[in-house]
């Protein structure tokens, strides 16, 4: 469908260049209504391509989405491990004073 | 005990229980992947928003030039299939992208060095303040187990950071390559999706500011000046933003190898980060 989908579009830009080109008025409504016929072909593809795949992005994104918390969650922990190491100085922090008073 | 031998005991008895961090060359995949997908999210994001209001000024053009009713855009209808609905479900999607990479660059350069630090020197001090008959290590050997514990914490840092990497870009693997072929076709003009709707508005603009030429009608020329300009634009930063994602799912898929074995090629992900980069600079230019 894509191939399909990128020679049309080829060829509707290939009509777009002819017409512009074109002096004679007759051969330019003959391009002209040739344009009108596959910009409304094209124009149907593009209407069920986008409806379709709209329904597909939310079940992709909700899925990214949740890798993106888990990654979130992954750089909390790696702060977290600091922050354990932080807990255990402290304690023997109140313990060295625990064991100074009693000293 | 000896200072040194104190410290390589302690460190040696933990190692084995934390597993290995990542190498210079993961590390570095992770980060130029993670950089580049960072860009393209961003500039893909700024695309779709572009097309949206070009593709209602293209059209607004038509309307002003007044061509047969068949050649007219349907007025209730302006921005066609750009509907702000349709519209902000890509652009989330290319967020989630961007976010990815802003996250797994932000996991991978996130530096637990100054709380480190901080801790080994409290526990120091901690010890240090025990009396002297709670004390059975020297300041030299107590400045080592100090280090010791600092770098201790330093590797269970690197270990867990190398297992979420691994287990993210993984995990997410098929999640991301699937939302990349989405945005992929809606920037591809020759996949029939939205980039094709823009070609399809830029295209009728063209034969309509055409046929409004003959009376040199200064609306004409103005509107095959923007036709011509979306044209080029076209050419300039769709189709390659186009390519450069479809760089991204190879990348993405040697990343999550890279990390597994350490040993394959990065022409990749290096392709995919030169892209952006031309990619971006293009953008920027024509904006």
């Amino acid at each position: 469908m894509a191939t399909l989908g990128k020679s049309l579009s080829r060829t509707l830009v290939d009509l777009t260049d002819l017409l512009l080109k074109e002096k004679d008025p007759e051969r330019k409504k003959q391009l002209r209504d040739q344009h009108r016929e596959l910009a409304a072909l094209l124009q149907k593809l593009v209407d069920e391509s986008v409806a379709r795949d709209t329904i597909e992005y939310e079940k992709a994104t909700a899925a990214v989405t949740e890798a993106n918390d888990a990654l979130k969650d992954a750089k909390k922990d790696l702060g977290q491990v600091a922050g354990a190491i932080k807990k255990v100085a402290k304690a023997l922090d109140l313990v060295a004073k625990v064991a100074a008073k009693l000293g | 005990m000896d200072t040194v031998l104190l410290r390589r005991w302690f460190l040696a008895a933990l190692f084995p229980l934390l597993g290995c961090g990542l190498s210079a060359v993961q590390r570095g995949a992770v980060t130029e992947f993670s950089r580049a997908t960072a860009t393209l999210g961003a500039t893909t994001s700024a695309e779709l928003l572009r097309m949206r209001a070009k593709t209602i000024d293209m059209n607004e053009r038509r309307l002003r030039l007044g061509a047969p009713t068949a050649d007219q855009p349907d007025h209730t209808d302006l921005d066609e299939n750009f509907d702000p609905a349709v519209v902000l479900v890509r652009m989330q999607a290319a967020e989630a992208v961007q976010d990815f990479g802003v996250l797994l660059l932000a996991l991978v350069e996130a530096s637990e060095e100054k709380p480190l630090e901080e801790a080994s020197d409290r526990f120091v001090q901690s010890v240090r303040r025990l009396g002297s008959e709670n004390r059975r290590l020297s300041d030299e050997q107590l400045e080592a187990v100090g280090k010791a514990v600092q770098a201790v914490g330093g590797l269970i840092v690197e270990a867990k950071r190398a297992r979420a990497v691994k287990e993210i870009v993984g995990s997410s693997r098929e999640q991301v390559a699937r939302l990349l072929e989405l945005l992929e076709g809606d920037l591809d003009p020759g996949a029939n999706r939205l980039a094709t709707q823009y070609l399809l508005t830029t295209e009728r603009l063209l034969v309509a500011a055409d046929g409004g030429l003959e009376g040199a009608r200064p609306q004409a020329v103005e509107a095959m000046r923007l036709g011509m300009e979306e044209r080029n634009r076209r050419d300039a930063v769709l189709a390659p933003a186009a390519q450069a994602v479809g760089r991204m799912r190879a990348a993405h898929a040697r990343l999550a190898e890279v990390l597994e074995h350490d040993e394959v090629s990065l022409d990749d992900v290096r392709a995919f980060g030169a892209s952006v980069r031309g990619l971006a600079d293009a953008a920027r230019m024509l904006r």
